[in-house]
């Protein structure tokens, strides 16, 4: 099973929660959705600028929050292209992030840098 | 007459849980989890799977069961409590009025565990987030030893984001007032009801000064009503484990009798109330013809489904479930046997037997796949499993 991993900035949580739904949701006989897809999506919310601070135990400012959402996704058995490479889903690559380090966020067991798509 | 397949948790590798019996691959159970996650091993100790290598855990002793799970995330940075000295890297401390020495986990040397002594005092490390209103959240952690007598909210809290605290030691709800026991976990699970900072405490005197001596380890804060197993972050970043999912054996369509037989399991779930149902099926790939064994979304509600030749089985064909009498403690190993045969269709649960119906009729077709769902790939079961036996006679009942 081929796995890649992406870091996405959506412009507000609910563009990506239409990006997710898009992916492949379903609804079983009580109503319930669920995904039609194996990828594992993360929603790690708005990108935090700076965070909460405490002084002996006491809340002394609270986090602050930017306006991008952030998800990161693992992505398994992506549609592998004719020349045999692997792009976004239809739709994501335009809020792909790609950064130089292993962010604030992994997957357990693996690095997003061997595996970024 | 007799048994005809057989899964104990025993031999595995990347994608596959071998089966006992028949011993043909057919038997085998296919197996999916996109990221690595974490068990319990045979010495009890915490161990890291790779992608798509199934979990015998050893939590309950030493019989394994095969572990699966929903995906999750740890909220916590740095749960494996790396760094050294007497404060790990990412935590900070509310009060530091005792010590703090990080220590060899009993639980091996994948993490470490952090050891508290205070005398009339206060000393906690803490970590916080930002919670989202309506989101359930678990925080949970591991107590390896401890001398003398303190409670839980001597040793665990959190305070901000609203909602009300469920205090949990081992999944079972207690007070916060519990003499806290070495070797068990403790949990807070509440429905946030505001967006501002969580402060996760732990320590000694996380509300006010005690004195006591305890280690701890294993620090976790997911979104889940309950506690799943040990996710390890790294430094500056918090940490998810995949899914379990896909759990479906070959065809076995030459070792099962579609019109009689008998199906029996024992697991446990991974929750007594979850979200959704949660199922192990015997059926022909499709709901047209199954027989799922059901852990439902009542707190002890236990149920049977049964198509059959694209027909609901029960009430005179008018019911596809029939919920099990009696009440169920379903986080507990418990052992259920189905017969199936038109007519006479039954339970037993560890040993005492439902009657389920004995009038209604079906044809049952093509059973030919065991599998950890309802048979269509959802309501995948969470829990523990320590063995499935498939019988082709009723009279193995």
């Amino acid at each position: 099973m081929a796995i890649y991993i992406g870091k996405y900035a959506f412009n507000s949580k609910e563009q990506a929660i239409d990006k997710i739904e898009a992916l492949g949701v379903e609804q079983d006989e009580e109503g319930n959705s669920y995904p039609t897809h194996h990828h594992t999506v993360v929603e790690l919310g708005l990108e935090v600028l700076e965070e909460a601070v405490y002084e002996e135990g006491e809340l002394v400012s609270e986090r602050v929050f930017g306006t991008d959402y952030l998800v990161d996704v693992l992505w398994s058995d992506l549609e592998v292209e004719e020349d045999g490479s692997v792009d976004h889903p239809y739709g994501w690559k335009s809020y792909s992030v790609r950064i130089d380090t292993e962010g604030i966020h992994g997957f357990l067991g693996l690095r997003y840098q061997d595996l970024k798509i | 007459m007799a048994l005809k397949y057989l899964y104990v948790p025993s031999g595995y590798k990347a994608g596959k849980a071998y089966g006992v019996l028949p011993n043909v691959s057919n038997a085998d159970l296919a197996f999916v989890r996109g990221s690595s996650g974490t068990r319990i091993n045979a010495d009890g100790l915490i161990q890291t799977e790779v992608t798509d290598v199934p979990r015998l855990d050893y939590t309950d002793g030493s019989c394994p069961t095969l572990l699966t799970e929903p995906a999750s995330t740890n909220l916590l940075h740095n749960s494996g409590w790396e760094g050294g000295g007497a404060l790990p890297t990412d935590w900070s401390y509310g009060n530091s009025d005792g010590t703090s020495t990080s220590v060899i986990s009993t639980r091996g040397t994948a993490i470490n565990a952090y050891r508290f002594q205070s005398d009339s005092a206060r000393h906690y490390f803490t970590r916080s987030t930002t919670s989202v209103s309506g989101t359930t959240y678990t925080l949970s952690i591991y107590v390896e030893s401890i001398t003398g007598s303190n409670q839980f909210n001597d040793i665990f809290y959190r305070i901000g984001g609203g909602g009300t605290d469920v205090f949990k030691k081992d999944g079972v709800v207690v007070t916060q007032s519990e003499t806290v026991v070495a070797g068990s976990f403790y949990s807070i699970t509440f429905v946030s009801d505001a967006v501002e900072s969580i402060q996760f405490r732990v320590g000694l005197g996380v509300i006010s000064s005690v004195s006591g001596d305890v280690t701890i380890s294993q620090p976790q804060l997911e979104t889940l009503a309950y506690r799943t197993s040990f996710m390890i972050s790294e430094e500056g970043a918090i940490a998810t484990r995949s899914a379990d999912t896909g759990a479906i054996s070959g065809d076995l369509s030459s070792y099962i009798n579609s019109s009689e037989g008998v199906l029996e399991i024992k697991a446990k779930s991974i929750v007594s109330n979850p979200v959704q149902d949660l199922r192990i099926t015997l059926s022909d790939g499709t709901a047209d013809n199954r027989i799922s064994l059901v852990w439902g979304t009542g707190s002890s509600t236990m149920t049977i489904v049964m198509d059959a030749n694209g027909s609901d089985v029960f009430d005179g064909g008018t019911s596809g479930f029939k919920n099990l009498t009696g009440s169920f403690t379903k986080t507990n190993m418990n052992t259920f046997k189905i017969k199936w045969k038109s007519g006479d269709i039954q339970v037993k649960h560890n040993d005492s037997t439902i009657v389920l119906s004995e009038t209604d009729t079906f044809t049952m077709l093509g059973l030919d796949k065991l599998s950890f769902d309802n048979a269509t790939g959802i309501r995948n079961f969470q829990g523990n499993v320590q063995y499935i036996k498939v019988y082709d006679s009723a009279t193995d009942f």
